[in-house]
């Protein structure tokens, strides 16, 4: 019963018991305006409804930042129904930008109703199962629910940034042509080596300074094969592993790299594929192409940082996820205690790369309005955060000591330019 | 728009029946009471107006019932305290109403609503046809029971509430 009925009630109940009491005619016709008021909103209120809904949605916009078009029709098939309330729940993770989501209308027979808004969101997952309709009487005396089945569903992919060609130097590579060094000689354009002609080698090639050092003799050129190679990229979506900022939370910094790493090394050609140890476990095996590149979008746009799956997981990893001396890219911000998980990669031959969202910049600079004072602004904080910048490059370094190549982000700077500067120098001491 | 005004022209007019009832049937009292009454009711109706609160509109309902009550135990003015009463209930539904399509309008954003509820003309042209109807059948039973005036034994009027009561339970339990 609604609490507008019982209420009436109540009143008509007080004045007839008051009516009886005082043996007062004149109390009991006051009851009747109340009487009348029940007994018209009771025999106005809708028998069993028949309608169906419609659910239609449509995502617009760049992807990070969204629009989603979400338009539901309500159509009555039955008797007319005197009111029908009809609510959207807004996803958690959206904003209302336009529109209504909540509708209070007549539905004569035969007619539809229409629900139409907008949402903003910046990357997520969204499902919609049905939509709750709540028909009554004129006066909302009696009161029948429904959820009525519409399913539908968005999702809406983590923004990215273009990245220029990533300078890996992997151990090991496909046989087909790609942009990544092979370490072995055959087409490519960076020098590899020099050795004596044979006959059918190109004559373009020839290596003159030789020919005249040696008469007689001719040298052809080598370059290094430029070849494709299986990147496994790793999301660390522990609850652990992020921060929460004034806009953009650590971890979505982290999703837009992975979104923009697969997008650079599949557009290369390479094979890419996905493992994220967050609330769940989301996998998928490497492929190629716009397909494997719409997949991995696809997933990240349902990541969700939580306790359901640890880096313990990547013991259990499968070949057929990383085939044996594919390229690793782990991108985490690094917790205490993740150096067996790295050394259990490199034992087992992985080439690995740690891409390190920094969590002690990132608090630093954003740091949480509640916390007053500011981080790192008196004496005990500032000595927090030095602390924790030592056990961080204490760590890294140890990383790197592995074998792991480690990329320190602040993600206040460009991905690319961090990237660059750090593979560009790994190669270097590689090459010296 | 134009429903709007309508739906003002009706909660006004509900709310002048009302107090004028009211009035009607407390001023000609003599001392003090009959216009601090009438007073202190038109100040809640009219508060009810400006911010239409639902506990404070059904409080106001409620305190008008049993202060035509009160009067109607005095044999003073029946029906215009009857007519008032009914005037009073249909601006409280039609006050209720408002305060479900507030939520919906700027004000309601303004009064802390966020969520928006669009207004309906079609709703609205039906609601107000119910609240007439039961206005009517409401003041056409009071006419009725005015006119017939049945002498009953208490006992008889006794088991006729109890199966009014018993009625009402059941018919609540039916459909609500």
């Amino acid at each position: 019963m609604s609490t507008k009925s019982l209420f009436i009630v109540l009143i008509l109940y007080s004045l007839v018991l008051s009516a009886l009491l005082s043996r007062s005619g004149n109390l009991l016709l006051l009851s009747l305006p109340f009487l009348a008021y029940l007994a018209v909103g009771v025999l106005r209120s809708p028998g069993p409804i028949r309608v169906s809904a419609r659910r239609a949605v449509n995502v617009s916009g760049p992807d990070g930042a969204a629009e989603i078009h979400v338009q539901v029709i309500l159509s009555n098939q039955g008797e007319a129904i005197p009111a029908v309330f009809l609510s959207e729940p807004v996803p958690p993770g959206t904003r209302l930008a336009s529109g209504v989501v909540e509708k209070r209308v007549g539905l004569p027979a035969g007619e539809a109703v229409e629900l139409d808004y907008t949402l903003r969101s910046n990357r997520g997952s969204y499902t919609w199962e049905a939509v709750h309709v709540c028909a009554s009487d004129p006066f909302e005396l009696v009161t029948r629910e429904w959820d009525i089945p519409a399913q539908a569903e968005a999702r809406v992919a983590p923004s990215r940034v273009r990245l220029r060609h990533i300078p890996l130097r992997p151990r090991s590579t496909h046989l087909s042509t790609g942009s990544l060094p092979a370490r072995r000689s055959g087409s490519g354009t960076e020098f590899w080596g020099v050795r004596e002609y044979h006959p059918g080698d190109s004559l373009r090639r020839l290596n003159a300074r030789l020919r005249a050092r040696h008469p007689g003799r001719l040298f052809t050129n080598e370059f290094e094969r430029e070849e494709i190679v299986t990147v496994g990229l790793i999301l660390d979506g522990r609850a652990l592993a992020d921060v929460a900022g004034r806009e953009i939370p650590l971890f979505e910094h982290a999703v837009r790299a992975a979104a923009s790493l697969a997008e650079a090394f599949l557009r290369e050609g390479n094979r890419v594929g996905l493992l994220v140890c967050g609330e769940s476990l989301i996998r998928l095996t490497p492929g190629y192409g716009k397909a494997q590149l719409h997949s991995i979008l696809c997933a990240l746009a349902r990541v969700r940082t939580g306790a359901g799956a640890s880096l313990e997981s990547l013991k259990y990893l499968p070949v057929r996820l990383f085939p044996s001396h594919s390229q690793l890219i782990m991108i985490s911000p690094l917790a205490p205690g993740d150096l067996p998980v790295y050394t259990r990669l490199r034992a087992e031959g992985y080439p690995v790369l740690l891409l390190s969202p920094d969590p002690v910049a990132y608090a630093t600079a954003y740091a949480v309005a509640s916390a007053v004072p500011p981080i790192g602004k008196d004496r005990v904080s500032a000595l927090a955060v030095r602390a924790a910048r030592l056990e961080r490059r204490l760590q890294l370094r140890q990383l790197a000591r592995l074998g792991v190549q480690v990329v320190d982000w602040p993600v206040d700077r460009p991905l690319d330019e961090r990237l660059r500067a750090a593979l560009m120098g790994i190669t270097a001491r590689m090459g010296r | 728009m134009r429903s709007l005004r309508v739906r003002n022209l009706f909660c006004l007019s509900t709310l002048a029946v009302s107090v004028a009832c009211l009035a009607g049937a407390y001023l000609p009292q003599p001392g003090w009471a009959g216009p601090l009454v009438v007073s202190g009711v038109c100040l809640l109706q009219a508060a009810v107006w400006v911010r239409p609160f639902k506990g404070l509109a059904s409080v106001n309902l409620a305190l008008y019932t049993g202060l035509a009550g009160v009067r109607l135990l005095e044999d003073a003015a029946p029906l215009l305290l009857t007519i008032g009463t009914t005037a009073a209930l249909a601006y409280w539904e039609l006050i209720q109403f408002r305060h479900k399509q507030w939520t919906g309008s700027p004000a309601g954003e303004l009064a802390g609503r966020s969520r928006a509820v669009e207004a309906d003309p079609a709703l609205f042209r039906y609601h107000l046809q119910s609240v007439g109807l039961a206005a009517g059948l409401g003041l056409l039973l009071v006419g009725i029971g005015w006119v017939v005036r049945l002498p009953l034994p208490f006992g008889v009027v006794v088991g006729l509430v109890l199966v009014l009561f018993w009625g009402l339970n059941r018919a609540l339990r039916w459909f609500v």
